[in-house]
C-alpha cells in the first residue's frame, strides 16, 4: 500500500518536475498534452480476478496535427487482487488441492493512442479516443506460502472518453477526466482457471499538461 | 544533454512502473497447510486389504534423518486411522512382508523449489530397499500433474505403495502434500498436519476397501 502511492506519487512528481518548466506559455508544446492520471479498473468476467481495483495509473501523450485530432503514444497499469475462500480445486482428473487463495492480474497496455477533441479552443475540452497495442499481463494465484502464474502478450484496444478542463487561459495545467473500455486477447491458465481475454471498464483521475 | 534527460526519465518512470504490481493482502490468506493429491486412476482400491506404515517420518534436510518422537507417533497415527476408517488393516511391523499397501510419511526442510516430487525413487532406496523390497525392481510412478512449488517452508508428504508379490514390483498409487509456512509452533504445526492429513483422505473418498 506505502510502496504504490510512493511510487504514484514519485511518477506524478517527476513528470511535474520535467514537463512543467517547459509549459510555462501553454500545453507541452504549442499543440501537444500529456495525461498522468491515477486509474480505477473494473474487470468484467475475467472469472478470475473481478474485484474493482484502484491501483494502476494511465500515461498518454501526444501531438494534435490538426485543431481536432491528434496521435500519440499511452501506457497504463493496474492490478486487481480478489481473496478466493478455502476450497477443493480439482486440478486434473485424478489431482485435487484443497487451500484458500489471493488471485490476482497485473495488466501493462501500451502503444499508440489517436484523439478527437470537440472544441479545441474551449477551457474545457472533451474528446474521444482509441488505444491500440500490446498488453502484458500476468495472472497469478497465491496460497499459503505458494504461487502459481502465468504470463503473457496480447492485443489491447481501448475506446475512451474524456474531457481535460483548464483553470486559466494560458492552458498551462488542467484536470483530466476520461471513462474507459478495454479489451485485451491476453489468455492465461493458472491452476483451474482458464482467462480468457481480458474485459476492463474504468475511470482516470488526474492532470493534463 | 536533453537526450540523456529524456533517455534518463524513461529509464526512471519505467523502473516505477515495473514496481507498480500491487501484492494482494497475504495476512488474509488462512494460515491452514494446503492440502494436495494425486492417485493413479487406474488401480482398484477396494482390491486391497491390509497396509503397513513406517513408524518413523523421513526428514529430508540435506541428509535423510529419522523422526520418531510423539509428534511424529501421532501424524502417522491419524495416517493409519484414516486408512483403517476405510477399511484397511493395519498389520504390524513383524507382518509387513504380507501386506498389500507400504505407507511412508516424509517431511521436508528448507526446500525451495520442487517439481516432480512424486517420483521419488529414491525414497524407496532408502527405506524400502534397505530393508526388505531392495531387489524387487523399480516402482513405476504414475503421469501426473506437473507443477512447481516452493517449498521454503515444510511439506509433509506421503505415499501409498502397491506391493505386487506375484510380479514383484512396487506401484506407487497415491501421493499427499500437506505444506505451508511453519507458525514457530511445534505443536501448532503438528495439529495443521494433522488436520492436513484428514483433508488429503476427504478428498480422496476412492481409498476405500
Amino acid at each position: 500500500m506505502k510502496t504504490i502511492n510512493k511510487s504514484i506519487i514519485s511518477v506524478i512528481l517527476f513528470i511535474s518536475l520535467i514537463v512543467v518548466p517547459h509549459t510555462a506559455k501553454s500545453q507541452i508544446t504549442e499543440n501537444g498534452y500529456i495525461d498522468v492520471d491515477w486509474q480505477f479498473n473494473i474487470p468484467i468476467n475475467t472469472s478470475f480476478a473481478d474485484k474493482a481495483a484502484g491501483w494502476g495509473m494511465s500515461f498518454d501523450g501526444g501531438y494534435y496535427i490538426t485543431d481536432n485530432f491528434g496521435i500519440g503514444a499511452f501506457m497504463t497499469y493496474s492490478t486487481n487482487n480478489e481473496y478466493i475462500e478455502r476450497q477443493t480445486l480439482k486440478l486434473t482428473e485424478t489431482s485435487s488441492l484443497t487451500t484458500d487463495q489471493q488471485h490476482s492480474i497485473f495488466q501493462l497496455p501500451f502503444g499508440v493512442s489517436v484523439r478527437y477533441r470537440f472544441i479545441p479552443d474551449a477551457i474545457v475540452k472533451p474528446y474521444m479516443a482509441l488505444k491500440l497495442g500490446p498488453e502484458y499481463s500476468k495472472v497469478s494465484s497465491y496460497y499459503n506460502s505458494f504461487t502459481s502464474s502465468d504470463d503473457g502478450w496480447g492485443f489491447y484496444v481501448s475506446p475512451e472518453i474524456g474531457t481535460t478542463i483548464y483553470f486559466t487561459s494560458s492552458q498551462t495545467v488542467g484536470i483530466h477526466l476520461a471513462l474507459y473500455y478495454a479489451y485485451a486477447t491476453n489468455k492465461s491458465k493458472v491452476l483451474i482457471y482458464d482467462v480468457k481475454g481480458l474485459n476492463n471498464a474504468g475511470f482516470k483521475l488526474g492532470m493534463s499538461f | 544533454m536533453k537526450r540523456l534527460t529524456t533517455l534518463l526519465m524513461i529509464v526512471v518512470l519505467l523502473s516505477t512502473i515495473v514496481s507498480c504490481q500491487k501484492d494482494p493482502d497475504f495476512d488474509e490468506l488462512s494460515t491452514e497447510f494446503v492440502t494436495y493429491t494425486d492417485y493413479d486412476k487406474s488401480v482398484d482400491f477396494s482390491k486391497y486389504s491390509t497396509f503397513y506404515i513406517s513408524d518413523t517420518i523421513k526428514v529430508l534436510s540435506g541428509k535423510v534423518e529419522n523422526w520418531y518422537d510423539e509428534n511424529a507417533q501421532s501424524i502417522i497415527s491419524t495416517f493409519a486411522s484414516n486408512m483403517k476408517d476405510r477399511g484397511y488393516v493395519q498389520l504390524a511391523k513383524a507382518e509387513r512382508e504380507s501386506a498389500d499397501l507400504g505407507i511412508q510419511l516424509s517431511y521436508i526442510e528448507n526446500t525451495y523449489y520442487f517439481t516432480d516430487y512424486y517420483s521419488p525413487y529414491y525414497w524407496y532406496d532408502w527405506w524400502w530397499g534397505s530393508y526388505y523390497w531392495w531387489d524387487w525392481g523399480p516402482i513405476y510412478p504414475y503421469p501426473s500433474y506437473a507443477v512447481t512449488y516452493r517449498y521454503d517452508v515444510g511439506s509433509l508428504l506421503g505415499e501409498i505403495i502397491s506391493i505386487d508379490k506375484t510380479t514383484e514390483k512396487l506401484q506407487q498409487i497415491w501421493s499427499m502434500c500437506v505444506g505451508g509456512t511453519m507458525s514457530g509452533s511445534t505443536r501448532t504445526d503438528v495439529n495443521k498436519a494433522k488436520r492436513g492429513v484428514n483433508q488429503a483422505f476427504n478428498q480422496s473418498e476412492y481409498i476405500r476397501k
